[in-house]
C-alpha cells in the first residue's frame, strides 16, 4: 500500500510571532518534496512539530490517514518518522556503532550489548554508503562531513517511512553529496516519504519530485519540479506583497565620506571580505543563515579573534582586541540572539540601557541612579518603550520591546556612537514593531552614524539599506545599489556558487 | 512610600526577617531567663558571625558572578600558619606581616582564576584541588604540623581585644567589611558589572565588561577575605593551628544561599547575605543555649542548608506561577 | 597494526600509564622496599577505600552528576553496623540493613537532584552535613568497637595471600562495572545521557531514571566501603572515611573520566586510583613529609586536568586542519 503524510492545518503561534499559519499538504510515498522558503518562513517549525518536539497550536499530522499525537519525540519515532536537524544529536566519545544505533543498541543475554551484530548491521549500512569509517571509529575524531553522514546513517537505520532532511548538505563536500543523493533515490525506489528542507537551488531541482513553497508561516504553492524553474521559485519566496512600509520611511539620503573601510578580513567562517562604510549609510548584508555575516561583524568587534586583514576606522589603522575596545572608539554591535548576547534578561530595563555607559553615570565613586534612570527613560520615551517603568525586568517584555532596549542602549545620549551594527534586529518581532525598527534605523543614518544592517529577509534588507552587500559561505558574492537592486538578483547571488559569481561580476 | 513598603514586602529579605524574627522568638521563649537576648549572648552570636561573614563575602561576590569558590577556608588557615610562622621567626613588624598573607590569599586567588580562565576548568573542581590540597597541605607543611603560638601583642589585641571593653574588634572588622562590600555592590560601576556578568557573560562582554577580568579580581578577593579570616581566627586562638578555617567554607556558602544568592549567579545582595549567617549563627546559638547536644548542630545546619534550597526552590515556583498569572490577568 | 599502536599510544590510559611507570621507577630506585610485597599489600589497602568508591562515583560521573555525601553515607554506615552489631543483630542482617540504607540514602540524593532540580554538589553535601551530625548524636563522638571476629575477617583476609579482601571486592566492582559500562545497553545510556542529554531525550531515553538508578548504587556502594572499613579497624568511627568521596573524584578524574560527563572507564578509573595511592605510598616511603604529600596531590590533580585541557586543545586542531 502507498504511504500517504498529511499535515492538517497546522498553525503555531510564539510570542510576537505566527511561526506556521494554517498550513496544509500531504505527500505520497516514493516522492521527495523539498521544502523552500526564506529564514523564518516555518520550514523548521514545521519539522520540529512532525518529530514531536513541539506541539502545534491547531492543527495535527497524519499519517495513511490516522490522525497522530506527539507527547513526544520518542512518539514520533515509533511512528516511523526520522528527522535529521541542522544541529548533530551525536555523543562525540562514543563510537560509529554506539551512535548509529543509538536508542536501540541490539541485545543478548542479559542486557549485555551483541557487540558482533552492532558491528555486522553497523557494516552494512557503511557498505551501503561506501564511506571510508569503521564502525569502532569515535565519532568526536571524525571529520565534520562524516559526522553529518553518521547522523544521516543513523536515520537510514532505523529504516523509518518518513525521513525529513533540515539542511543535510551544509557541512557536505560534493563526494559525500553524491552519495547522499544516491541513498535519497534509493530511498524513494523503496516507498518512502522524503522531506528536504534546502537553500540550494541545484540541489533541489536535482532530487525533488515536488517543491513547496513557505513564506512567513503560510503555505505559498506547491509545484511539480519538472514543470516549474529557478525564476518562479524564486518569485514564489519573496511573495508580491510589499507594502507602504517602506515607501513611507523617512530618510535622508545624506551620505558622506568613508567611516570605516575593511580591507581582505580573515576569521572563522570568514574568507578573505572587504567593503566600505560610509557616513550616514544604511548597508545591508544580505545571505543565508551561515553565510557568515555574523561572523564578519563580530570579528570587526573584537567579540572574535581576526586572524588577517586591515580595518580602518575615520583614516585610521585599527584592530579591536575586544569589544571594550570597539566601544570606546564608537563601534556598536547589537548581536543576533537578544536573549543569549543581547540582555541581561533578570535586571532592570534601566540597567540594561546604561550598561556600555556605566563610567559615565558616575557621581564621585558611586554610580549616579538618577542620570541613568534619564537615560533609560529617555529611551523608553524616544522609542515607546511599552512598560509601566523603567524598573521593569528586561526578561518580562516582548520580544520587540526587548530589541527596543538594545536599539536605546547604542544611541543613549551618552553614547558617541559612529558605527551601528545591526545584526537581524527584527528577527522574531511582530510586523508592526518591525516598522518601527526600520524608521529607527533610517533616523540613525540621518544623524551621521553609519549603520550596518545584517537581515535574511530580502524585501527589508533590500529596501531599507542604501546598498547591499550580499554574503554567502564567508565571502562576498555581489554588491548592489538600493535603486539597481530586485529580490531576485539578490536570492540569485546569496544562493549561487562563489564561482558563478565571480564569473558575473567580471 | 507606600510602594516601597510594598516591594520591601514581597521582597526575600522580608521573608528572611520574619525568619529570623520567628528564630529569635523561639529562642527567647524556652532560654532558661530569657538568656538568649541577653547583651552577652548577642555579642557571642555576632561574634560566631566573624569568620563566617569574611568567607560569604568574598565567595558571595564569586557566587554572585557565576562561579564558585570552595577554597577560601584553606587559603584562610594557610594564611594564618604563615602568619603565626613569620611572626615566631622572623622579626617582621606585625602589619607587614598581616599584609603580606593577605598577599598570599591574593596569589591563591589568582592561581584559582587562572585555572579556571585559561585552562577551563570547572571552578568546582580548580578550587578544591587548589583550596584542600594545596592550600591545605601548604597550611601543614608551613607549621610543620604542630600548632604555633602566637605572641605578637598587636595581633593578640585585635583577636581577642574589645573597644570599651565590650564590642570585640573582630566584629567590628567584620561588619566594616560585609557594609562596605555591600555599598560596592549595590552603589559602584564594580558591583553592578558582578550582577551583569553572573546575569549573562556574554551579554556584558559584548557590551565592554570584560569578564575574564572580572573574574581574576573576584577570585583575588576571595582569597584576600579567605586570608583575612584565618588571620583573625589565628589571633583570636593566639595560635597557627592545622585546619584553622577549614571547614567553614561551606556554612559560609550556605548562609549565602540561604540570603538569596542562587548558585546560578546573578542574584543576591550583601543585607540578605548578612540576614542569612545571622539566621545560621543565631540558630546554632539558640540550640547551645538550650543545651542542645553539639553534634546537634551539625545535623541542623545540615538540613538548614536543604531547607534554604527547598524555600528557593518553592519562592522560584512562586514567582513564575505568578508571572504567568500576571500575563493571563494582562498586566 | 600500525594504526592499533598509534590507537593505544592516543590513548588517555597510555599517559597515565607512563606516569606510574615513571613514578614506580623513581620510587623504587630511591628505596628497594617500594616493590616488596608488604608495601605492595599495604598500597593495595589504601587503595581500597578510594577505589571502590571511585566505582560508583564514576557512574555517576560518567552521567554528568555527582555525589559528596558518600564519604559520610559510609561513614554512617560503619557506625550503623556497629551498634546494630553491638544490639545483637547477626552481622549478615546487619550488613543488609546498612546497604539499605545506603539505597534509601541514594534515593533522597535523587529526590533533591531530579525532581526538587537542586545542584547536585551542594544538596549531597547537604545531607553529608546531617550524617555527619547524626553520627556524633548517635555515637557521643566516640568509636563503637565492634567484638565480632567473624565480621573481623572481612576486612583482614588475604585473597591469594597478596589481596586484602576488600582491595579483592574492589577489584571484583571494578571489573563488574567495567563490563556494564563497557558492555550493556544500560551502561551504554550512562554515556548517552551524560555525553548528549538532548539526543537521549529525543530518542526517549530517560536521564532522570538512571542518574536515580545511579544515586542508589553509589549510596550502597558507599555503605559497603563503611561496613568493610570498620569490620577492617574492628570499630565504626564518626570520623572515618573524611574527605574520601573527594579523593574519589580525583581519582576518577586523574583517570580520565570527564567532569562534565560523557567519558571515562573503569580501567581508566583503576589506574587512576592506582596512580594515586601508589604515589601517595612511595611519597611515605621514599621518605616525604605528610604535609608534602598533601599538596603532591592537589599538583597531581591540578596537573591531569590541565594534561586534559592541551591534549582537547591539539585534538581540535588537529580536526580544524584536517
Amino acid at each position: 500500500m502507498e504511504k500517504l503524510l498529511e499535515f492538517n492545518n497546522i498553525s503555531k503561534a510564539y510570542p510576537g510571532v505566527q511561526a506556521l499559519d494554517d498550513v496544509g499538504f500531504s505527500v505520497k510515498g516514493g516522492r521527495v518534496a523539498a521544502l523552500m522558503g526564506e529564514n523564518g518562513a516555518g520550514k523548521s517549525t514545521l519539522l520540529k512539530i512532525l518529530s514531536g518536539d513541539i506541539r502545534p497550536d491547531a492543527g495535527g499530522i497524519s499519517i495513511d490517514g490516522k490522525a497522530q499525537s506527539f507527547e513526544s519525540p520518542h512518539r514520533s519515532l515509533q511512528a516511523s518518522i526520522s528527522v535529521i536537524y541542522q544541529e548533530r544529536q551525536l555523543v562525540n566519545d562514543m563510537s560509529v556503532m554506539e551512535n548509529i544505533f543509538f536508542e536501540d543498541l541490539p541485545v543478548s543475554g542479559p542486557g549485555f550489548v551483541n557487540r558482533s551484530e552492532l558491528r555486522r548491521g553497523t557494516q552494512e549500512i557503511l557498505d551501503v554508503f561506501g564511506l571510508p569509517i569503521k564502525p569502532a571509529d569515535i565519532v568526536g575524531r571524525l571529520s565534520v562531513a562524516h559526522q553529518q553522514m553518521v547522523e544521516i546513517m543513523k536515520a537510514y537505520r532505523r529504516d523509518s517511512d518518513i525521513i525529513a532532511f533540515d539542511e543535510p548538505t551544509a557541512p557536505l563536500t560534493d563526494k559525500e553529496i553524491d552519495i547522499l543523493f544516491r541513498l535519497i533515490a534509493k530511498l524513494k525506489e523503496r516507498g518512502k516519504i522524503i522531506l528536504y528542507v534546502s537553500h540550494r537551488m541545484a540541489e533541489v531541482f536535482r532530487i525533488s519530485d515536488e517543491i513547496i513553497v513557505l513564506k512567513d508561516g503560510r503555505l505559498v504553492n506547491s509545484f511539480e519540479t519538472a514543470r516549474t524553474d529557478e525564476a518562479e521559485l524564486v518569485r514564489a519566496m519573496i511573495g508580491r506583497d510589499i507594502g507602504d512600509t517602506y515607501a513611507n520611511l523617512n530618510r535622508s539620503d545624506n551620505i558622506g565620506d568613508v567611516l570605516l573601510s575593511v580591507k581582505d578580513l580573515v576569521a572563522k567562517g570568514v574568507h578573505g571580505v572587504s567593503f566600505e562604510l560610509r557616513r550616514g549609510e544604511v548597508l545591508g548584508f544580505a545571505g543565508l543563515i551561515g553565510a557568515g555575516r555574523t561572523e564578519t561583524m563580530r570579528a570587526i568587534f573584537g567579540a572574535d579573534p581576526i586572524i588577517s586583514g586591515e580595518i580602518t576606522l575615520e583614516g585610521k589603522k585599527v584592530r579591536f582586541r575586544s569589544p571594550k575596545d570597539a566601544i570606546a572608539n564608537g563601534v556598536a554591535l547589537c548581536p543576533e540572539d537578544r536573549k543569549e548576547q543581547g540582555l541581561v534578561l533578570g535586571r532592570s530595563i534601566r540597567d540594561n540601557i546604561s550598561m556600555p555607559v556605566l563610567s559615565k553615570v558616575k557621581k564621585g565613586p558611586f554610580l549616579d541612579v538618577r542620570a541613568e534612570e534619564s537615560l533609560a527613560g529617555e529611551a523608553v520615551r524616544t522609542y515607546k518603550i511599552k512598560t509601566p517603568s523603567s524598573e521593569k525586568q528586561a526578561g518580562e517584555l516582548s520580544g520587540g520591546n526587548q530589541q527596543k532596549i538594545i536599539l536605546g542602549r547604542w544611541t543613549s545620549g551618552k553614547m558617541d556612537t559612529k558605527v551601528l551594527i545591526l545584526d537581524e534586529p527584527t528577527k522574531g518581532i511582530d510586523v508592526g514593531t518591525k516598522a518601527e525598527v526600520y524608521q529607527m534605523v533610517c533616523d540613525f543614518a540621518g544623524l551621521g552614524i553609519g549603520v550596518i544592517f545584517i537581515s535574511s529577509e530580502l524585501t527589508e534588507v533590500i529596501n531599507v539599506s542604501d546598498n547591499i552587500i550580499v554574503m554567502r559561505d564567508g565571502r562576498i558574492t555581489g554588491r548592489v545599489a538600493r535603486r539597481e537592486a530586485t529580490e531576485e538578483r539578490v536570492l540569485a547571488l546569496a544562493m549561487s556558487d562563489y564561482q558563478e559569481s565571480m564569473e558575473r561580476m567580471v | 512610600m507606600t510602594k516601597r513598603i510594598n516591594k520591601f514586602l514581597r521582597s526575600k529579605h522580608f521573608s528572611l526577617v520574619v525568619l529570623l524574627v520567628m528564630m529569635i522568638a523561639f529562642f527567647w521563649a524556652f532560654s532558661k531567663n530569657h538568656s538568649y537576648l541577653g547583651l552577652n549572648n548577642i555579642r557571642n552570636i555576632l561574634n560566631s558571625t566573624v569568620i563566617y561573614t569574611l568567607l560569604a563575602v568574598g565567595g558571595g561576590l564569586v557566587i554572585i558572578a557565576g562561579e564558585i569558590d570552595l577554597s577560601p577556608g584553606y587559603v584562610g588557615t594557610a594564611a594564618g600558619a604563615v602568619m603565626a610562622a613569620l611572626l615566631n621567626s622572623t622579626g617582621l613588624p606585625w602589619l607587614v606581616v598581616v599584609v603580606m598573607c593577605l598577599a598570599i590569599g591574593v596569589v591563591f586567588g589568582l592561581i584559582n582564576a587562572f585555572l579556571i580562565n585559561e585552562l577551563k576548568l570547572q571552578s568546582f573542581i580548580a578550587t578544591l584541588a587548589i583550596g584542600s590540597f594545596i592550600a591545605g597541605g601548604f597550611a601543614y607543611i608551613v607549621v610543620d604540623g604542630k600548632t604555633l603560638e602566637i605572641k605578637n601583642d598587636a595581633i593578640a589585641l585585635i583577636g581577642t581585644g574589645r573597644i570599651g571593653g565590650f564590642v570585640p574588634y573582630t566584629i567590628i572588622i567584620s561588619t566594616a567589611v560585609i557594609v562596605i562590600y555591600g555599598v560596592i555592590l549595590a552603589k559602584t560601576k564594580f558591583g553592578r558589572c558582578v550582577y551583569l556578568c553572573g546575569g549573562n557573560r556574554e551579554a556584558a562582554r559584548l557590551t565592554g565588561i570584560s569578564p575574564r577580568l572580572m573574574s581574576y579580581i573576584l577570585f583575588a578577593n576571595s582569597g584576600m577575605l579567605g586570608a583575612l579570616a584565618g588571620l583573625l581566627y589565628d589571633a583570636r586562638l593566639k595560635a597557627g593551628n592545622l585546619t584553622g578555617t577549614n571547614h567553614y567554607v561551606f556554612p559560609a556558602i550556605t548562609a549565602a544561599v540561604l540570603g538569596g544568592l542562587s548558585l546560578g549567579g546573578g542574584n543576591g545582595d550583601m543585607l540578605g547575605c548578612f540576614l542569612g549567617l545571622l539566621i545560621i549563627s543565631g540558630f546554632n546559638n539558640g540550640l547551645v543555649v538550650l543545651g542542645v547536644s553539639p553534634f546537634w548542630q551539625n545535623v541542623a545546619s545540615g538540613l538548614l542548608l536543604l531547607l534554604a534550597l527547598t524555600l528557593d526552590y518553592l519562592t522560584k515556583r512562586g514567582t513564575k506561577g505568578g508571572r504567568a498569572h500576571g500575563k493571563a490577568a494582562g498586566v | 597494526m600500525k594504526s592499533a599502536v598509534r590507537r593505544i599510544i592516543g590513548a588517555k590510559e597510555f599517559t597515565l600509564f607512563l606516569v606510574m611507570a615513571a613514578a614506580v621507577v623513581v620510587f623504587t630506585a630511591i628505596n628497594r622496599n617500594f616493590l616488596s610485597l608488604d608495601n605492595i599489600r599495604n598500597i593495595f589497602n589504601s587503595a581500597f577505600v578510594v577505589g571502590t568508591f571511585a566505582v560508583g562515583m564514576s557512574c555517576l560521573l560518567i552521567s554528568g552528576e555527582l555525589d559528596l555525601s558518600s564519604a559520610n553515607t559510609g561513614m554512617m554506615a560503619g557506625v550503623l553496623i556497629s551498634l546494630l552489631m553491638n544490639a545483637g543483630v547477626p552481622w549478615v542482617a546487619a550488613l543488609i540493613i546498612v546497604l539499605f540504607f545506603g539505597a534509601v540514602t541514594g534515593l533522597i540524593n535523587a529526590f533533591f537532584v531530579n525532581v526538587l532540580g537542586f545542584t547536585a554538589f551542594i544538596s549531597t553535601l547537604g545531607v553529608s552535613t546531617v550524617y555527619g551530625g547524626l553520627a556524633l548524636v548517635f555515637t557521643n563522638a566516640q568509636n563503637v568497637p565492634i567484638g565480632n571476629p567473624a565480621f573481623w575477617s572481612l576486612g583482614s583476609i588475604n585473597v591469594f595471600e597478596v589481596f586484602p579482601l576488600p582491595f579483592f571486592i574492589m577489584i571484583i566492582l571494578l571489573t563488574a562495572y567495567g563490563i556494564i559500562l563497557f558492555a550493556t545497553r544500560f551502561g551504554r545510556r550512562l554515556y548517552m545521557v551524560g555525553g548528549n542529554p538532548n539526543s537521549s531525550r529525543l530518542a526517549g531515553i530517560n536521564p532522570k531514571k538512571i542518574t536515580t538508578i545511579l544515586f542508589v548504587n553509589n549510596g550502597v556502594i558507599a555503605s559497603l566501603v563503611g561496613s568493610l572499613l570498620a569490620a577492617r579497624m574492628h570499630m565504626g568511627s564518626p570520623l572515618a572515611l573524611s574527605g574520601s568521596d573527594l579523593d574519589a573524584i580525583t581519582a576518577a578524574v586523574l583517570g580520565g573520566v570527564c567532569f562534565t560527563g560523557g567519558s571515562g572507564n573503569m580501567f581508566g578509573v583503576f589506574l587512576g586510583i592506582m596512580l594515586l595511592t601508589s604515589f601517595q605510598n612511595g611519597l611515605v616511603v621514599v621518605g616525604v613529609d605528610s604535609y608534602y604529600r598533601v599538596v603532591a596531590k592537589g599538583v597531581l590533580l591540578v596537573a591531569a586536568l590541565a594534561l586534559d585541557f592541551y591534549r582537547e586543545r591539539a585534538r581540535q586542531k588537529q580536526l580544524l586542519s584536517s
